[in-house]
């Protein structure tokens, strides 16, 4: 019956399993990232430290190759020299220059000489020695080339853009060239005498670069100043790619950005994206003052992490590894708990079919699951007990009932209760009701003839109700016969009756009586009231009102009360009627009693009626009226018309 | 539609048979600027016009004319004012057609240097390419009434890059966007097109010997029409355009690379079929011609404009 899918081993197997996976994955999401910024930060100072101490070690060979040109530069500022000498001290300069491959001495027009338009002498290290050239020709006009015409322009030393090496040996080279200016113009503007330059070949630059180990598969390069690749593993990109080229191929203007970063900046590191290698990596770059160029050195973003990564992948494992234990051990711990929870609920289901065999003994248990079964057990044999209980008493009550209920029928058939009552006798209607609010109740009514034309007529009310007011009223009611056989009036009947009940009466249960007695040929009616409630009268003249005087002592408590007799005459049509204050004392639902007054109002709208008929209307109304409202006390009522004959006759 | 059938070879069947060989000498080394012709070798456009086509490479030590005066090529290509000039002198030269509609020369200023207008060139240094290159801004200078120092400038832009100078000249489709790829940004620079300063000089055109011409007139329009179909078809493909100049420079060993050779044809698509010209693509206006033989006339280059109906033998 309990379906798998809500069942509580599997909640508490998931709740365990969500909880200890979120507490595995935030663990792992921290050491993941803490590891990776203390690897990219150890990453970082390594990369910079590298590019910085690359760079310096190039700017250093510049500086070197730069001296030539300045040494070749104050010679030729200080001092006019023929072309020998200029050649001896050219060829010097380069032996003992490691650095410098070939250097030129270019004069401006006619500044050499007079008479020549060109002058420039070139000397180079060739493979025996060192070998010289003339440079200016008609095919080789070296004004327009910028490693002279830009020095001249500016006025200032220049490194010029990285070329090919014209003698397609595909060396890449860069020059050095720094203009010389005539002598003794101090003061006013120098003039350009000429241009000194010194070839550097940047096959070293090429050897250092790729020479530098960057990782496992990280590599060097450099960028020019215009960000153009001077060195770099791919030969494609070599002079011919810049960093903006591809920036601009590739749609990546963050790669623009690191481009000019990169020529503006000492040093920097930065994530650079798969434009340059293929795949993310980080970029550490450290200029080279002298040319402004730029070292690179391109750290894939996988090698750095790849050993984080992997002990990361390791770590991912053994979590899974344990999460998949927890969720043996959660599920073995859930069955244990839901299991025997699974046998209740059965169990409580055949409980609540009838079914209290249970037998949960196999429970063996001290946690709190135990102490349910235990207590479950119990509860079951409790039950049994109960219903065991519970069937004797019911028994028991039935028996009570059905003795109640004859006691009731006992208790009915000793009110008369045939109407008419008197058939032969045509001087009077009377009508009578008794509505006990148990089985039995203590208010009774009672008429009889005392003699030819003595009605007796009693409406009691025994304090209390059920079976001791009933065994109390029929006390009360014989010694009322009785005593009203002994042709007495009313009071004396009643003081009689009084003193029977007061002597033995230990429960202090008392009666209240209204007690009359009609003259059936003369109307006259006399009564005694012993504190019941007084009794309606009315005729054709006179409207209901209440029989006075209110009663006296009501009867059974004090042995020597006395009562009064009051007279009535009675003329044709005279109506009385008895009640007990189950009538007036009826509660409506929201707690207001039928009172008096509603009694007066409903006894006018029927005041010609049979008594039957006012007997009945008052006990609608009054059932109307406490609606909803079980009855609380015992009603009775009793209605008595008088009808003389002689009125009858006439 | 008209200039589809134009376009389209005459008799394809007849010049199968007999292919006529023919050389062109591009003005400059390999690059977009000749993309038109790269694509119709590539795609046997001109096979198919019954032409054997030599694609010489060209250079600084290459002059166009020169090389169809000595009968080394065929057919060349180069700029309106050069062809103008050369007929003045004497060499009987004709245009076949005129490719580029649009001057491409500017004048590329930064901005740092306080350069925003025409007249903020005053008192400003500006490298100048010499030779035809520089009238159209020699006439601007006038024009203006600029006073600006001149400076020589040559094959690189390093003298601008460098500050030597504060404005240089340029071409649109190759140095302005060399200088854009060197880390300068168009923000930086302030440009101004010759186009659009009343100095259109149309540029590039293809020319042959007028014997050529009056020896085989089809042969000259017959590679007429594969070149403008070359071009054409680089237009509409230009990713394909492109692998075939990158091809052509790396044999040339010119150091260049596919993004400045995607937006030299781009540029070249600009000046060729400029927007909102219809019906011009490879004629020669004659209000153009008219404009930039006057120039030349002033500037007592040429003594005489040849006659437009000598000097240009192309679409009509």
């Amino acid at each position: 019956m309990v379906k798998p899918r809500s069942s509580i081993g599997l909640k508490i197997t998931v709740l365990v399993l969500c909880g200890a996976s979120i507490v595995f994955a935030l663990a792992l999401a921290y050491s993941y990232s803490y590891s990776r910024r203390i690897i990219l930060d150890e990453a970082e100072k390594s990369a910079r430290g590298l590019t910085l101490s690359v760079a310096r070690k190039i700017e250093q060979e510049f500086r070197a190759a730069a001296k030539v040109p300045k040494a070749l530069a104050a010679v030729l500022e200080t001092s006019n020299q023929d072309k020998e000498t200029l050649l001896r001290l050219i060829t010097r300069m380069i032996e003992d220059s490691r650095e410098v491959f070939g250097s030129a001495v270019a004069f401006e027009p006619k500044a050499f000489d007079a008479s020549m338009r060109r002058f420039a002498l070139y000397c180079f290290k060739s493979g025996s020695g060192i070998t010289h050239k003339q440079l200016g020709s008609d095919s080789y006009d070296y004004f327009t080339k910028d490693w002279y015409h830009l020095p001249k322009v500016l006025k200032a030393a220049v490194w010029t853009d990285p070329y090919f090496d014209e003698g397609g040996s595909g060396i890449i080279m860069t020059t050095y060239s720094r203009p010389f200016f005539q002598r003794g113009t101090y003061g006013a503007e120098p003039k350009v005498m000429g241009i000194v330059t010194a070839d550097v070949s940047l096959e070293w630059l090429t050897d250092l670069v790729c020479s530098v180990q960057v990782g496992r598969t990280g590599y060097c390069f450099i960028i020019s100043d215009t960000g153009h690749f001077v060195t770099h593993p791919n030969p494609e990109f070599i002079m011919s790619e810049s960093m903006f080229s591809i920036a601009e191929e590739l749609h990546d203007p963050a790669l623009r950005t690191i481009g000019l970063a990169m020529g503006k900046e000492e040093s920097g590191f930065t994530e650079i994206g798969p434009a340059l290698s293929g795949e993310e990596a980080f970029l550490a770059y450290a200029r080279i003052p002298s040319p402004g160029w730029s070292l690179g050195a391109v750290f894939p973003k996988n090698e750095l992490l790849a050993e984080m990564n992997s002990l990361h992948q390791r770590t991912v494992l053994l979590a899974a590894g344990g999460l998949s234990l927890l969720l043996v051990v959660s599920g073995l711990v859930a069955r244990s708990i839901a299991q025997p929870l699974r046998r209740m609920a059965a169990a409580t289901e055949k409980v609540a079919h009838g079914d209290l065999d249970i037998d949960l003994s196999d429970i063996q248990r001290t946690d709190e699951v135990g102490q349910l079964a235990r207590s479950f057990t119990a509860m079951t044999q409790d039950l049994k007990k109960y219903i065991r209980d519970l069937t004797e008493t019911t028994a028991a009550k039935q028996r009570i009932d059905s003795e109640l209920s004859i006691a009731a029928n006992i208790q009915r058939s000793m009110l008369p209760s045939t109407f008419p009552a008197f058939p032969i006798r045509d001087e009077f209607d009377i009508y009578a009701v008794m509505h006990p609010a148990k089985e039995v109740g203590g208010d009774f009514y009672d008429f009889f003839f005392l003699d030819e034309d003595h009605l007796c007529v009693v409406v009691g009310d025994v304090s209390g109700k059920g079976v001791p007011a009933a065994l109390f009223m029929a006390v009360t009611k014989y010694l009322i016969e009785a005593a009203a056989g002994m042709d007495e009036p009313p009071d004396r009947a009643l003081a009689r009756v009084n003193r029977h009940l007061a002597s033995n009466n230990e429960l202090y249960m008392f009666v209240t009586i209204f007690m009359g007695i009609l003259n059936v040929k003369t109307g006259e009616f006399v009564y005694a009231n012993a504190g019941h409630n007084s009794p309606l009268v009315w005729d054709q003249n006179r409207e209901p009102s209440f029989l006075g005087p209110p009663g006296g002592p009501v009867v059974g408590i004090m042995d020597d009360a006395d009562f009064t007799a009051d007279r009535l005459t009675f003329t044709s049509g005279t109506v009385l009627l008895a009640y007990t204050d189950g009538v007036t004392e009826s509660f409506s639902a929201d707690g207001t009693a039928f009172s008096n007054e509603r009694l007066l109002k409903a006894v006018r709208t029927v005041r010609e009626k049979s008594v039957e008929e006012i007997t009945d209307l008052v006990l609608r109304e009054v059932a109307s009226f406490s609606e909803g409202v079980s009855q609380s006390d015992d009603i009775t009522i009793l209605a008595l018309r008088f009808c003389p004959r002689t009125t009858a006759t006439n | 539609m008209c200039l589809a059938l134009w376009l389209w070879p005459v008799s394809g069947a007849d010049a199968q048979a007999t292919l006529k060989k023919a050389s062109l000498c591009p003005q400059w080394i390999p690059q977009a600027q000749f993309a038109g012709y790269m694509v119709a070798l590539e795609k046997g456009f001109y096979r198919e016009a019954g032409l054997d086509l030599n694609l010489m490479v060209g250079g600084p030590e290459k002059p166009p004319f020169v090389a169809l005066e000595t009968g080394e090529a065929t057919f060349c290509i180069d700029w309106l004012s050069s062809g103008i000039e050369k007929r003045a002198s004497g060499l009987p030269i004709v245009n076949l057609a005129q490719i580029s509609q649009r001057s491409a020369l500017i004048l590329v200023a930064k901005k740092k240097s306080g350069i925003e207008r025409s007249h903020d060139l005053n008192g400003k240094s500006v490298g100048l390419w010499p030779g035809q290159f520089y009238l159209q801004p020699k006439v601007f200078f006038d024009k203006y009434g600029l006073k600006v120092n001149i400076i020589p400038n040559y094959s690189s832009v390093s003298l601008f890059l460098k500050g030597g100078v504060d404005a240089m000249s340029a071409m649109w489709y190759n140095e302005y966007h060399t200088i854009l790829n060197s880390g300068l940004s168009s923000d930086d620079l302030t440009l101004f097109f010759f186009s659009r300063l009343g100095l259109n000089f149309p540029e590039d055109g293809i020319y042959c010997m007028e014997e050529t011409f009056r020896e085989d007139s089809k042969l000259c329009q017959a590679f007429v029409r594969a070149s403008l179909r070359g071009w054409l078809y680089a237009f509409r493909n230009q990713d394909e355009a492109v692998d075939v100049v990158m091809k052509h420079a790396k044999d040339a060993h010119t150091g260049t690379n596919r993004a400045h050779q995607r937006w030299m044809l781009a540029r070249m698509k600009d000046l060729i079929i400029p927007e909102g010209d219809t019906g011009t693509l490879g004629k020669l206006d004659p209000a153009d011609y008219a404009l930039v033989g006057n120039i030349l006339k002033n500037f007592r280059l040429i003594d005489r404009e040849p006659k437009y109906v000598d000097f240009y033998r192309g679409p009509k």
